[in-house]
């Protein structure tokens, strides 16, 4: 081939490449222009274009089909928009957050300063509104997903780490187990309820997927509700220094999004055991 | 040139009768035994077509077949008018054969967890003349399935890149750039098969 007509064919390959999925697209003139002189295109976008076979179900397939449908037919109400789902979710993260903090001491309200209450509750704000935006497009088959359900996994937690790590100050942390055990187990006693709950909500959607795509949907919402444990914790602690927030507040995200995984994990297993 | 139609996708549906999909969708939701007859008549040969994979014996391909109608009857709730109606659909199929995909590897004694549909197993379908995947079919056999299953969508399917998306979960830009590589891969199988013979007259 020579290069000439190399570059021909790589430009007709980018042409298809730009406009493919774009039903009914028509070719530009030299594109056209190439594609009668070369085999190797014509061969290639040949098979890429033809008709595709005809497929036919058997009649009988379709009537018992029908007849399985039709026979537990009943009107049901359709779901809300991605939109109100994820709001719905999100209002759980915030009625949880509020509720509980309300019955313990606001220590760590007082404890920090105007910039690191405001830093660290934008980038738990923003996270829970990802994460619930993530889990209402994992209930709804053919919703179109603007970021991976593991990016919104790991950018609240990245977002939070972060926050910290920049706004807190780092200075050795008195008691630094004992008083970081007492962290992560509030939290993690905080986030098995909230995980509950977030997981009825996620029930109403579609239950499709199995395996490691459910593992995702319960670390979705094992995650979330870390992220309740967080705020709770941020508003309840006393120690707001960035060793011990890195380590025992990350700490309980970290736990109640492996914990999220793994149960969902199980459960799959054991439903797949049961078929 | 002649051949410029064979440039053009070619849907199983025409637009107008696709159009029309939402519309039984919904009365299907309200509980009208019409709809779901009109339904299962009109995506019945797409669902068969996309759940096939090359080697499956037809009794298990029906039973596929059957059980991801079921499962588009449990999720129906699930669907919103103002969404389009195939991606959904697919997206239904596309869990319906990942789990019929774990199941037969649990059965063969090989528990592996996967994110991702089966591999194509590689061998035609036998005896069923109507269900020869054709050279496009058989080409599509060397791609990954993930590959395979977008170059499906967006062939034989018609539908957008965005709809591709909806339909596998994904984003839009993981979708490009899942065909891009496909597309590559199909020209360098085809070259290497010399189907390269440039007429450079």
């Amino acid at each position: 081939m020579s290069g000439e007509l190399k570059a021909a064919c790589e430009s007709v390959d980018a042409e298809f490449d730009r406009q493919f999925g774009d039903a009914g697209f028509i070719l530009s003139a030299d594109a056209r222009r190439h594609l009668d002189g070369c085999g190797r295109c014509r061969d290639l976008y040949g098979y890429l274009f033809a008709p595709a076979p005809v497929v036919t179900v058997p009649p009988e397939l379709s009537d018992r089909v029908e007849q399985v449908l039709k026979s537990s037919l009943r009107p049901v109400k359709p779901a809300g928009s991605i939109g109100r789902i994820a709001v719905q979710l999100f209002l759980v993260f915030a009625i949880m957050a509020a509720v509980v903090a309300s019955f313990m001491k606001p220590a760590g309200l007082q404890t920090m300063t105007v910039g690191e209450l405001a830093g660290v509750a934008a980038a738990l704000i923003i996270g829970a509104a990802l994460l619930s935006l993530s889990l209402a497009w994992q209930m709804i088959p053919g919703s179109l997903r603007r970021i991976s359900a593991e990016a919104a996994i790991t950018i609240p937690a990245a977002a939070f780490l972060a926050t910290v790590a920049v706004l807190f100050p780092w200075r050795a942390p008195e008691e630094f187990f004992k008083a970081g055990w007492h962290c992560l187990w509030l939290g993690t006693v905080i986030a098995v309820p909230t995980a509950v709950l977030f997981g009825g909500i996620v029930r109403r959607g579609a239950r499709l997927a199995s395996g490691t795509l459910r593992a995702t949907q319960g670390a979705t919402a094992g995650a979330i509700a870390g992220l309740v444990s967080i705020t709770i914790l941020q508003a309840n602690c006393e120690m707001q220094e960035a060793v011990h927030l890195l380590v025992w507040h990350g700490g309980v995200l970290a736990v109640s999004t492996l914990a999220g995984y793994l149960i969902s994990l199980s459960a799959s297993g054991l439903q797949r055991g049961s078929l | 040139m002649g051949a410029a139609v064979i440039w053009m996708p070619e849907p199983t549906l025409n637009s107008a009768v696709e159009g029309e999909l939402p519309g039984l969708m919904v009365r299907y939701q309200e509980g009208d035994p019409g709809a779901v007859e009109e339904l299962v008549r009109r995506l019945s040969p797409r669902l068969m077509r996309f759940l096939a994979s090359p080697g499956m014996p037809r009794s298990d391909i029906e039973d596929l077949f059957q059980e991801c109608w079921i499962r588009i009857h449990r999720a129906r709730h699930t669907y919103r008018a103002t969404e389009p109606l195939l991606p959904w659909i697919y997206a239904v199929a596309r869990h319906t054969r990942l789990d019929a995909y774990r199941r037969r590897r649990r059965l063969e004694s090989k528990e592996v967890l996967v994110s991702e549909p089966p591999e194509p197993a590689g061998q035609p379908h036998q005896g069923d003349a109507e269900q020869d995947p054709g050279r496009f079919g058989r080409l599509l056999t060397e791609l990954p399935e993930s590959q395979r299953e977008v170059i499906f969508m967006l062939k034989v399917s018609g539908m957008s890149i965005e709809e591709v998306a909806r339909a596998t979960s994904s984003t839009v830009g993981a979708v490009k750039q899942k065909a891009h590589r496909a597309y590559g891969t199909l020209r360098r199988i085809l070259e290497k098969e010399g189907r390269s013979i440039c007429l450079e007259n």
